[in-house]
């Protein structure tokens, strides 16, 4: 059983929950953000578009953070979520210069942060507090079986009511 | 220049965790485990410690409450630890938020561990605004309070204390009672420069407000004229527009910009600004021509429709194509749409769009709705449910002879005495017209940065014997009052209970999550010491839990049912039934398509279209607006760590075109001037905004050096706003505010 975080560009409105809902569950520093909503602007005027993406760690399946970590600080869970144990890490950057995403941060004390997934929250069952708060079904997070089947069946319902 | 800034605000910023080791460990360890402890005097951490100290280890908490980061008053689970609030989300029995919070409500441990919170009474010591404080006692400030209040009223009489209070607090109804004891007509919430209009609107054509009850969810059509549904965000409203997207809906979407609500529209029609109300006659037009509109619904219970069906024949879609730039075949088209579309609906707006026909804009809209009978019906406007609370009788009060300063109901017959227009307070002050106003309590309202032409306000100020603010944090108002009085935030108290008006109402109660930090003070208990200071204390003879109690008990519970349960439910069936059987509270019993309360009143009783104002030459309409991390001018989301890390600074936006004939490049300094104001703000060059116009981001220029997330960031837009109003509801048009924009030098 692997997790996946699911994001629907359609139906984010970049009210910005997640990120503030990351921010105090795990009481992130200032300056530090596990999760972020950019926007991607484009057309012209007068059709122009707007187009939010909420990011965080993928938790990807073949990590390379992890892969190119050279003190053994980042570690997957069997569930698939990509943690990192501050005693270990050393703050060389390594993890940041390999993701793909440029998801790693720095804290205040110069160690690696990222998305933890809510791994606690996870173990008592519940959804991450980004997914939690997301107003309009934009983020999930599930077994990738089931990541799969919203994605498919989203597309679907596209289909269906479209003319 | 550098300004002083000791009111005592500042320090250093605690996280949540750091506070949990603090009270943990106790004062000594924890100050050395904090930087910048040297800018932190001790004594600021007396109070902030004590709670832990005091009360053994408990674990973790839940406490059901309700939001105050904006208006909407939404439910919230809150999670405690050790005193300390750990981490919050929403109820999910509350019917707006269903579990889930916007990012305000997400940040609240940013307002309550905030360390620019005022923490204890201060009473000025030099010029008005400009940073002199004493700490006094809360005796020492109440008795210099209540000797003001006493010498004003003895010298003017009761009528030249004002009172301004946020109009969605539930102290709405004791400090009401405290205004009406002391024997003053002038009470204003901040309703003047937001929905009044709309009220107005909705009592003339429906017989009451209908808040926001918009059944999006179960609509097929939708049409929002400026009404920037994801960016205003209300967790429920939020949540059923989605949800009608999703399920395909198809939305239509009028704003001169391209909002977030207008990225995620089937249609986004730049209208010209201020000229809605020519696209709604249009579409009225071309339904009754068609004879599209809902015949039986029309008969039954709509009051004048013959008189509608005559006056509309002039507004054809080709008249309007020439006013809102919007071409005739697009508006048959859609009006045809949403005749045909069952069910459709076009929402009345909130503060639509502030201009001197703003009233007649919203009853435009609502008249649309009627036509095609969608009133009370699945995927509706509908008449939001409530239910009755119960009251502790009050001494009879005495009576107020004098009128109110801003010409309700004189002037302006039909607006809510309970709310006023507070934007029309300051020339009143000014002019001691009709009389002098020289007392003036503030509670928890920003009137000098929510209200229009701020250096106007700070005139009148000047002329006050008595400024108070009762607030959480050092706002631009309570830098310029003579006593703050700090109140403790909305996760350190109890509060009177909240009726959640909806198609089956029910009952929320904020309750107390952890013990007020520093010297803050209940509200309630700060208006019940100046009540007995000034001679009426006899009409808060109770305590806070009396008041809950008493207004829980017609619905035959107290207090403690909501330590056991999230919400109070009532059995009303929530299903939309129309309107058969139903009372309507206009003269005719109807829905007044033509309008028998305006009419008396000598208003016109169709909504005629005025055309706005035309930008003189050279210069640009200002519109402005929200975004979904803040609110209006409550200093709680801009000076919040959290937010304002995400949005700290508004924009001008110029569309690509304007900027290049102006040689304005994104993301430089550029003056915006018009005869009330001058300043500098960063461009936004953007194909998302009509070339005739720019935006700014309301909430920005906070006058106050405590706010030091947020201060000396941004422009304010309410510097370049005159303040007036539209002649039926009230509202500051707003909208009619025009800037010169233009590069250094």
């Amino acid at each position: 059983m692997v997790y996946k975080f699911l994001f629907d560009v359609g139906r984010c409105i970049d009210c910005k929950a997640c990120e503030v809902a990351c921010k105090q569950q795990n009481d992130v520093e200032i300056g530090v953000r596990w999760r972020r909503v950019p926007e991607i602007e484009g057309g012209k005027y007068p059709n122009p578009s707007r187009t939010f993406l909420s990011l965080a760690c993928f938790h990807c399946s073949r990590p390379y953070c992890m892969a190119a970590c050279p003190t053994g600080a980042i570690y997957q869970r069997a569930d698939g979520i990509v943690l990192t144990d501050k005693d270990k890490c050393i703050g060389c950057g390594y993890c940041v210069m390999a993701c793909p995403f440029a998801v790693p941060e720095y804290g205040s004390d110069g160690l690696m942060q990222k998305c933890v997934a809510c791994y606690q929250r996870i173990d008592k069952g519940l959804d991450p507090a980004c997914v939690h708060t997301c107003l309009t079904g934009a983020l999930a997070f599930d077994t990738q079986e089931v990541i799969a089947k919203i994605k498919r069946e989203r597309v679907a319902e596209k289909v269906i009511i479209s003319p | 220049m550098e300004v002083r800034t000791n009111t005592g605000c500042g320090g250093a910023r605690v996280s949540r965790r750091t506070f949990t080791k603090l009270t943990a460990l106790g004062a000594a360890a924890a100050l050395s485990g904090i930087s910048n402890v040297g800018a932190y005097p001790m004594e600021h951490f007396d109070k902030l410690i004590e709670p832990a100290i005091a009360a053994p280890a408990e674990a973790e908490r839940i406490v059901y409450g309700i939001c105050e980061m904006c208006p909407f008053n939404c439910g919230i689970k809150v999670t405690c630890e050790e005193g300390v609030v750990k981490s919050i989300e929403g109820n999910p029995n509350e019917p707006h938020s269903k579990g889930k919070l916007c990012a305000r409500g997400n940040s609240a441990e940013q307002v309550i561990y905030n360390p620019n919170r005022v923490k204890y009474p201060l009473i000025r010591t030099g010029e008005r605004g400009a940073g002199g404080w004493k700490r006094a006692t809360w005796d020492e400030a109440l008795d210099y309070v209540a000797g003001k209040l006493n010498e004003i009223k003895g010298n003017y009489g009761p009528e030249s204390i004002a009172i301004i209070q946020f109009p969605t607090s539930r102290m709405v109804p004791l400090v009401g009672r405290f205004q009406k004891a002391l024997g003053t007509p002038n009470y204003f919430t901040s309703l003047g420069t937001c929905k009044i209009s709309r009220v107005v609107a909705d009592i003339a054509t429906l017989g009451g407000h209908i808040l926001n009850a918009v059944d999006f969810a179960n609509a097929k059509y939708i049409m929002l004229f400026g009404r920037n549904t994801f960016e205003t965000p209300a967790t429920g409203s939020v949540q059923a527009l989605s949800a009608a997207i999703t399920s395909g809906a198809k939305l239509v979407y009028l704003d001169p910009r391209y909002t977030v609500t207008a990225s995620k529209a089937d249609e986004w029609i730049p209208i010209k600004p201020g000229t809605d109300l020519a696209f709604v006659l249009a579409m009225m037009n071309v339904i009754i021509r068609e004879g599209l509109y809902d015949e039986e619904f029309i008969n039954t219970y709509t009051y004048g429709f013959e008189e509608l069906k005559e006056f509309i024949g002039e507004y054809t879609p080709e008249w309007a194509e020439g006013i809102t730039d919007v071409p005739a075949a697009q508006i048959e088209r859609i009006a045809i749409e949403f005749a045909t579309t069952k069910p459709a609906v076009a929402h009345p707006n909130w503060h639509p769009k502030g201009y001197e026909s703003e009233t007649q804009i919203s009853r435009g809209i609502l008249i649309l709705n009627a036509l095609v009978g969608n009133i009370n019906k699945p995927g509706g406007i509908f008449y939001p449910r409530g239910v009755g609370l119960g009251d502790i009788k009050p001494p009879a009060y005495p009576e107020i002879t004098a009128k109110r300063v801003d010409g309700v109901p004189g002037t302006y017959p039909l607006v809510p005495a309970s709310h006023g227009l507070w934007q029309l307070l300051p020339d009143a002050i000014i002019n001691e017209d009709p009389y002098p106003v020289k007392g003036l309590i503030v509670y928890r309202s920003n009137p000098l940065f929510g209200m229009p032409d701020r250096n106007r306000i700070i005139e009148a100020f000047k002329k006050l014997d008595l400024l108070v603010a009762i607030d959480i944090l050092p706002s631009d108002t309570a830098w310029y009052a003579d006593v703050i009085l700090p109140e403790c935030t909305y996760l350190e108290r109890d509060d009177p209970p909240m009726v959640i008006k909806g198609k089956s109402p029910k009952v929320a109660l904020r309750q107390q999550c952890v013990e007020p930090m520093y010297d803050s003070k209940h509200s309630f208990w700060i208006f019940k010491e100046l009540a007995q200071r000034i001679g009426i204390g006899n009409y808060f003879d109770f305590e806070l839990d009396d008041y809950i109690n008493a207004q829980l008990k017609p619905l035959g519970i107290d207090k403690d049912y909501f330590k056991e349960n999230s919400i109070w439910s009532s059995d009303i069936s929530p299903e939309l039934k129309g309107l058969e059987g139903m009372k309507i509270n206009t003269s005719t019993g109807k829905i007044e398509l033509y309008s028998k309360k305006l009419e008396a009143n000598g208003y016109d009783p169709l909504p005629t279209f005025v055309p706005p104002k035309e930008a003189p030459s050279g210069m640009f309409r200002l519109l402005h607006g929200h975004i979904a991390v803040h609110t209006h001018a409550n200093p709680a989301t801009f000076d919040n760590a959290y937010l304002n890390e995400i949005c700290s600074e508004n924009e001008l936006w110029i569309n690509t075109e304007t900027a290049m004939d102006l040689g304005i490049m994104n993301g430089e300094y550029v003056w915006v001037e018009n005869e009330l104001s001058r300043g500098k703000i960063k461009a936004k060059v953007t194909e998302q905004i009509r070339p005739d116009a720019v935006f700014m981001l309301h909430g920005f220029g906070h006058l106050s050096p405590d706010l030091t997330l947020t201060y000396g960031k941004g422009l304010n837009d309410n510097d370049f706003i005159k303040a007036g109003a539209d002649p039926i509801g009230g509202v500051c048009p707003m909208g009619e505010t025009f800037v010169r924009i233009y590069r250094e030098g």
